[in-house]
């Protein structure tokens, strides 16, 4: 395999996004606060990073954006669920962090 | 979130691009609205604080970045979508094509294009000339190595406000001694008894006496030979000569052995070591001050320098120094300031007051020029300003014309900024080519200028047209044709499609030329009324300058020099005789009325200062320098010159060497000492050659304007000849008809007398005169004629809006007179409305011109930069003009025939 054909490495934003839609579509609220609560807080998506990130993976082809029937009480109405391209995208990120995480694992890194 | 909380937030939405705004507000709002709650309950007020923090920086940077993706968008589609695939070649095309129809539209109205193109020839041909004049003169640096570390130093005598005195030989010899921050400094006088003697006519040459050290300090060497050793300032070991390349090739036919031969200068040989290149020229030929005229020296000779009898009175001579490398020249100055004070502490009785000062040595060649260079480039550019904004007025006025093809043109697909380059090709077309011209214009213009010379400009400056003065036409162009055509290229363009294509419709667009064209008219008034207000004052001060009593009558005067070389005649009574004998001559010849010798002629700039006293006063203090100018005249000299006696009587052969010792003196020094005293029988003492006196006044002479009509008279002592010494003297002949029909004669009578005495500067009273004025004359010749042009091309502005004007009324006049309206009315109708725009542009014109015209004060002799009366005759005179530009095409107005103005829809 040549570098070239090597699949882009994903913004750490837009992963976690894609793993937030992997299983379920979402809006936006819901997306940030899933992220945050899964990183313990360290990954904040403020709401300019949350939609100009959502904004441009949809244009790149890895989200869409859905109409999803919502109750009444619920204001927002545009969710996102991730494309098949998103889920390529994403499973290859985690076969690419696996395989890190298999060579950490021969060099017994965890036990140190 | 309350209310306060979402306006605040909605502020920083702000942040971002309107699309994105449209897009994803509402939803960020409700998200961040929940973020900030769950940041409440979680962790209090410090979560609130940090979320508004957080949402603050999130804002800004995504706000930044989104934005910038957005115009790089918009950017990246605006260009695909103009031109889908333009190639350079296609552009190169395109421009081709552009070009072409312009000249296809050129030839199609060559009218138009050739009066377009020949008002900018004049604009751009005027700066350019100019401009070339200043690049020469100001711009171009001297000849010289590193010219910007020479500095002429000067000394100073504080207490009688004199703050450029030459040199004396023992305070420079001292200052060479002490300097740390010069690392040469030479000193430099043009030799006075440089008479060469031989087959010919005797003939005075340039010679300039230098210290060896000139030649390193400038980084010059010898073409042939050698420049002179550092002993050769030694008494004694002077004698040796360096040519110029001229003199070389004149007196020796560029002979290659001329190393070693001798030259005889008033008695005294030099021998010749060495000849300079021929683009060596030293003193540059520039006034230093009006206290030295330099023209190109034939020769130099070493200054002997005699340390022991140095003099610390006589102060004759010029100095040049080069400051060390890392040196600045602000450092120099106050090393000199502490050297005088050091040197008049060790010679109180000369020195006390004396100080130092330098002047950068470019500085002070421009120093006279500066500002006339100055005023007269701003002047011409103004000139430029009125052509740009006539070329414009004449585009707008023929895009009337243009609005059907134009609008053809957008019918077929045309974009307007496609159009706008179009006219701008035209107009950038017209440009260079009138640039073109006027730059032959000014390759003309500049030869002429520096034949004339008039103003003394350093002829060494080769005034060719470099590089530089390209760089300046071509940008100047540039700058003209954008100025010219932005204009009217966006008002055509501005087209009503519909509006354009009905025949003999009025747009709108019509209104709005006719507003554009009213305000480039009211500019270019106002500008050319600056400029003709500059002109006023120069002349108004040219004129006092012209009429101010020089104290002596110039008509039917002829003067020349007759110089005696310390040589020839060692001896003062020797001169005397000779002199004697040569007025006897001369006297006696047919046609002239009364002769008469001076050591020094009015309006040449020589000076010959010392200080006096007067009976009854106590003698100056050591510092308090109470100088008076001394002249040695021959007793018909006052009547010779036209100098009218006030009071006493003039000098007579009764005045000889053993009689009293007597003075005249002129009205200024009597009024200084004697105010409403009379001063005959009183007592003088000083006198430039040591013979102290006293000396009995006996007359009062009219005030002489001595060094330029506009410098005032200072006091001065005449004595006569045969009690006081000369070395030669001007001669002025009083003729009773064509002084210069006594030019030979006079050589003749001098040459009776002694063969070998030469005869030099033979020139009328006249035309010394018109010389010292000729810079000025010609300053206010130069501004009147650009001022000229302005009027000139203001009217003719002028006539031409009103003329659009009126034609784009005629229906509107046809129907009022169709009403029955009186023709004088209707005359009065436009005449009002172009003297409104006329007296709109000279209110402002005034304005500018009470700012602007402050900055020629310098140059103005005896009239205020802001003189009233100037600036209303120059306001009424272009109110005038502009009344007759507008009275031509109002009487057409009122002869439009009503019937015809309305078929004419």
């Amino acid at each position: 395999m040549t570098e070239a054909d090597q699949p882009p490495q994903l913004k750490p934003q837009w992963f976690q996004i894609l793993l937030a839609l992997a299983d379920q579509n979402l809006h936006g609220y819901a997306i940030m606060t899933e992220v945050l609560d899964r990183t313990q807080g360290r990954m904040r998506l403020w709401p300019g990073m949350l939609y100009g990130s959502l904004k441009r993976m949809a244009e790149t082809g890895l989200i869409e954006e859905v109409e999803e029937p919502s109750p009444a009480d619920n204001k927002e109405r545009r969710y996102y669920t991730i494309t098949p391209t998103g889920r390529r995208a994403l499973a290859d990120e985690v076969r690419r962090l696996a395989e890190f995480v298999e060579v950490a694992r021969m060099k017994d890194v965890l036990r140190g | 979130m309350g209310s306060t909380g979402r306006a605040l937030y909605r502020l920083l939405l702000r942040c971002y691009p309107e699309a994105f705004r449209r897009r994803y507000a509402e939803d960020m709002e409700v998200v961040f609205a929940k973020a900030l709650r769950r940041e409440r309950d979680r962790r209090g007020w410090v979560g609130v604080v940090s979320a508004w923090l957080g949402a603050a920086v999130d804002a800004v940077a995504r706000g930044a970045t989104e934005r910038g993706d957005a115009a790089r968008r918009s950017w990246r589609t605006r260009r695909t979508n103009t031109n889908p695939t333009l190639t350079l070649g296609d552009r190169m095309t395109l421009l081709w094509q552009d070009i072409r129809y312009a000249v296809r539209g050129f030839i199609r109205r060559p009218g138009f294009a050739v009066v377009a193109m020949l008002t900018l020839a004049i604009g751009i041909g005027a700066n350019t000339a100019m401009f070339s004049v200043v690049n020469g003169a100001l711009l171009r640096p001297l000849p010289y190595e590193e010219p910007d570390r020479l500095a002429l130093i000067w000394e100073t005598f504080e207490r009688a406000g004199m703050d450029a005195v030459p040199f004396s030989e023992a305070d420079f010899l001292d200052y060479r001694d002490q300097t740390e921050t010069l690392s040469h400094m030479a000193m430099f006088r043009r030799l006075e008894d440089a008479v060469l003697v031989g087959d010919g006519e005797p003939e005075v040459l340039n010679a300039q006496m230098v210290t060896p050290s000139l030649f390193p300090m400038l980084g010059a060497g010898a073409l042939i030979g050698r420049v002179f050793d550092p002993e050769e300032e030694e008494p004694g070991r002077d004698a040796v000569a360096l040519l110029s390349h001229a003199f070389w090739q004149d007196r020796f036919g560029g002979a290659g052995d001329v190393v070693g031969r001798t030259i005889n200068l008033s008695e005294r040989s030099y021998t010749v070591v060495g000849v300079m290149p021929r683009d060596f020229q030293f003193p540059p030929p520039v006034s230093f001050g009006d206290l030295m005229i330099s023209s190109q020296p034939d020769l130099w000779v070493p200054f002997a320098l005699d340390g022991a009898n140095a003099d610390r009175m006589r102060h004759a001579f010029f100095v040049l120094g080069r400051a060390k490398d890392g040196v600045d020249l602000a450092r120099v100055d106050t090393e000199m300031s502490a050297i005088a004070a050091r040197v008049a502490e060790a010679n109180p009785q000369t020195n006390t007051g004396v100080g130092a000062r330098i002047v950068p040595v470019h500085e002070q060649s421009v120093a006279t020029i500066r500002s006339a260079l100055l005023v007269l480039l701003a002047a011409v550019g103004f000139v430029l300003l009125i052509a740009c904004t006539n070329v414009a007025n004449l585009l707008l006025a023929r895009a009337g014309g243009r609005q059907r093809e134009i609008a053809v043109r957008v019918a077929v697909g045309a974009g307007r900024s496609r159009l706008v380059r179009q006219l701008l090709t035209e107009s950038m077309l017209m440009a260079f080519a009138g640039g073109a011209i006027g730059f032959l214009f000014a390759v003309i213009g500049t030869r002429a200028l520096f034949r004339l010379n008039p103003m003394d400009l350093p002829v060494m400056f080769d005034t060719g047209l470099d590089l530089r003065v390209l760089a300046f036409t071509f940008a100047v162009t540039g700058i003209t044709g954008m100025a010219f055509g932005l204009i009217p290229a966006l008002q055509t363009t501005k087209t009503d499609l519909q509006a354009g294509l009905k025949e003999g419709s009025r747009s709108t667009t019509d209104q709005g030329q006719l507003r554009m064209k009213n305000l480039l008219i009211v500019g270019e008034i106002a500008v050319a009324l600056m400029l003709l207000v500059g002109a006023g004052l120069m002349i108004k001060s040219f004129d006092r300058l012209q009429s101010v009593d020089p104290g002596f009558d110039p008509e039917n005067v002829l003067t020349f020099l007759v110089p005696l070389s310390e040589a020839r005649y060692p001896e003062a009574e020797q001169r005397r005789v000779f002199i004697d004998a040569v007025v006897e001559n001369i006297g006696g010849l047919p046609g002239v009325h009364r002769v008469g010798g001076v050591t020094n002629l009015p309006l040449t700039v020589n000076r010959t200062g010392s200080s006096y006293t007067v009976e009854g006063e106590p003698p100056p203090e050591p510092g308090e320098f109470r100088i008076a100018e001394f002249r040695t005249v021959t007793p018909g000299y006052f009547e010779a010159m036209g100098m009218p006696l006030l009071s006493g009587r003039g000098f007579s052969n009764l005045d000889g060497p053993d009689a009293q010792s007597v003075v005249v003196i002129n009205e200024t020094l009597a009024g200084r000492h004697w105010d409403g005293e009379d001063p005959i029988g009183k007592q003088i003492t000083g006198s430039v050659n040591g013979d102290n006196g006293p000396h009995t006044v006996v007359g009062i002479v009219s005030d002489v304007r001595f060094f330029g009509l506009d410098v005032p008279p200072e006091p001065m002592i005449y004595r006569p000849n045969a009690q006081a010494s000369n070395r030669g003297m001007w001669i002025s002949v009083r003729a009773t008809g064509n002084p210069e029909a006594l030019g030979n004669a006079s050589r003749r009578a001098v040459w009776q007398v002694d063969p070998n005495v030469p005869v030099e500067q033979m020139e009328t009273m006249r035309s010394r005169f018109a010389d010292s004025i000729a810079k000025p004359r010609f300053t206010a010749q130069l501004f009147t004629g650009f001022g000229l042009v302005a009027l000139f091309l203001a009217a003719l502005g002028i006539y031409g809006v009103m003329s659009f004007a009126v034609a784009q009324q005629t229906k509107d006049i046809g129907i009022r007179m169709a009403f029955g309206a009186e023709p004088g009315k209707l005359l009065a109708m436009v005449l009002t409305r172009g003297l409104t725009l006329a007296g709109v542009g000279v209110g402002l014109g005034l304005l500018g011109a009470f700012g602007a015209t402050r900055l020629m004060q310098s140059l103005l002799y005896d009239v205020s930069a802001t003189d009233p009366g100037t600036f209303a005759a120059v306001g009424s005179v272009l109110l005038g003009v502009a009344a007759l530009a507008t009275y031509l095409p109002a009487r057409r107005a009122t002869k439009v025939n009503p019937v015809d103005a309305l078929r004419g829809e």
